[in-house]
């Protein structure tokens, strides 16, 4: 440890500080040469996880590319199709999913958000199983980002 | 640059600081009302929609902190000057806490309406990415053994780190997600009421101005203590046998990279 050297200040305590004037350091251009590097990996990372990371699979996905197995734990998205929500004796929610090309019938036997509904973007999580129906154990509903104020002309709200 | 170090001077001032801290708890209070009270709940969503108001200004603000650290982190590694090093991780600070809040504030809102606190979706899988890069710009300075390797450092971080903003951004265009996609920030009109995108302006108004606060007072404390430890280091040589750490060197406003790099710990 040579720390002695340390002490000595290359500005003075009252005057102006001195603007580096000079070409960059050495040291200074490996660190701008790392950075771009680092962001071309960064680059090339985001390219990369555009094609193989999703955070969930559609009908189609399932259906037609056959990217999941049966039993394998997956994400379903789709929108619910109109008509088909049922609640049976069992007390599971049934109903089908659509990428608007294919469809997909839901048994799901976890919690049912408030904003679940016919037409609803939902994200639910399970698998498919033998009978060719995807149970889910989680239901999850993706909201669209409309916001809108209740209409106070009219009287009918809906719930 | 001039006028912006007399800015910087003028927002320093101890009146400068009162009356941005009246400003803000006033635009706060102001978004509160508007929030709570003025604006009707969201047709679908209810009442819990109203944490919009301060969800998205927080996670806003936290994009121009991070914005800040790296156009400041640049500056230093142009002119070397630690004023830009001490804006760099004033930014740095309130954009974590301001992160902090958004993925908070996020989660609250996400187990009404998604029906989950949490999930690794695209939008908050980056998002929390984006809490880690500053958190690790926080902790690296903390390793770093002197004033100039420190600021050197951490400005290569504060410039790489801020890729992630505009990930953030686009993750839920890029990916299939369940975050929403973007209600305001988008090509083409906001999804939105008129009276909901007016009150939300009023939210990110009110933040912005405690942003600004919290960096005068930040930069203040940032000004002190590299004041202290200038003093502590032109103090008379030490005595033999106590250990003396290669600390900041920093006088006028310039850190000793020269004297920085004779520190020891160089590899």
């Amino acid at each position: 440890m040579t720390a002695s050297t340390v002490t000595r200040p290359v500005g003075s305590a009252t005057g102006p500080a001195p603007r580096r004037t000079s070409s960059p350091s050495p040291r200074l251009r490996l660190l701008v040469c790392a950075a771009v590097v680092v962001a071309a990996l960064a680059w090339i990372a985001v390219r990369g996880l555009t094609s193989s990371f999703v955070y969930y699979l559609t009908p189609s996905d399932i259906v037609v590319a056959h990217k999941a197995d049966v039993g394998q734990r997956v994400r379903l998205g789709g929108l619910v199709v109109a008509g088909s929500v049922s609640r049976v004796h069992d007390g599971a929610l049934r109903f089908t999913v659509t990428d608007g090309r294919r469809s997909m019938r839901v048994v799901s036997t976890g919690s049912v958000p408030e904003l679940f509904r016919a037409g609803q973007g939902v994200v639910l999580e399970g698998a498919l199983r033998a009978d060719h129906r995807f149970h889910a154990d989680t239901l999850l509903v993706k909201h669209d980002g409309q916001y809108r104020a209740p209409d106070l002309g009219s009287s009918a709200q809906e719930g | 640059m001039n006028i912006l170090d007399g800015a910087m001077v003028a927002m320093g001032t101890r009146r400068a600081q009162r009356v941005l801290a009246l400003a803000t708890l006033a635009a706060l209070a102001a978004t509160a009302v508007a929030g709570l009270y003025v604006v009707p709940p969201d047709v679908e969503q209810g009442d819990v929609q109203r944490l919009m108001y301060v969800h998205v200004p927080a996670a806003w603000l936290a994009f121009l902190s991070f914005g800040v650290v790296s156009l400041a982190s640049l500056a230093y590694l142009r002119t070397g000057r630690i004023r830009w090093d001490r804006v760099a991780v004033a930014s740095a600070e309130i954009g974590v806490l301001f992160c902090t809040l958004t993925i908070v504030l996020g989660s609250l809102w996400g187990r009404p309406v998604w029906g989950a606190w949490w999930t690794w979706d695209p939008r908050l899988t980056t998002t929390v990415v984006l809490l880690l890069v500053y958190v690790a710009y926080l902790s690296l300075r903390r390793v770093a053994d002197s004033a100039a390797r420190r600021a050197q450092w951490s400005a290569v971080v504060g410039v790489v780190g801020f890729v992630d903003v505009p990930i953030v951004h686009m993750s839920v265009v890029w990916w299939r997600s369940l975050h929403q996609e973007a209600t305001v920030l988008r090509p083409g009109a906001p999804t939105m009421d008129t009276s909901m995108l007016a009150t939300l302006l009023l939210g990110v108004l009110a933040f912005s101005l405690a942003y600004t606060y919290l960096m005068t007072v930040r930069l203040r404390v940032g000004r002190l203590e590299d004041h202290a430890a200038g003093t502590v280091m032109s103090r008379p040589a030490p005595r033999a046998g106590v250990p003396r750490r290669p600390g900041p060197v920093v006088v006028g406003g310039t850190v000793a990279r020269t004297a920085g790099r004779a520190g020891g710990l160089d590899a």
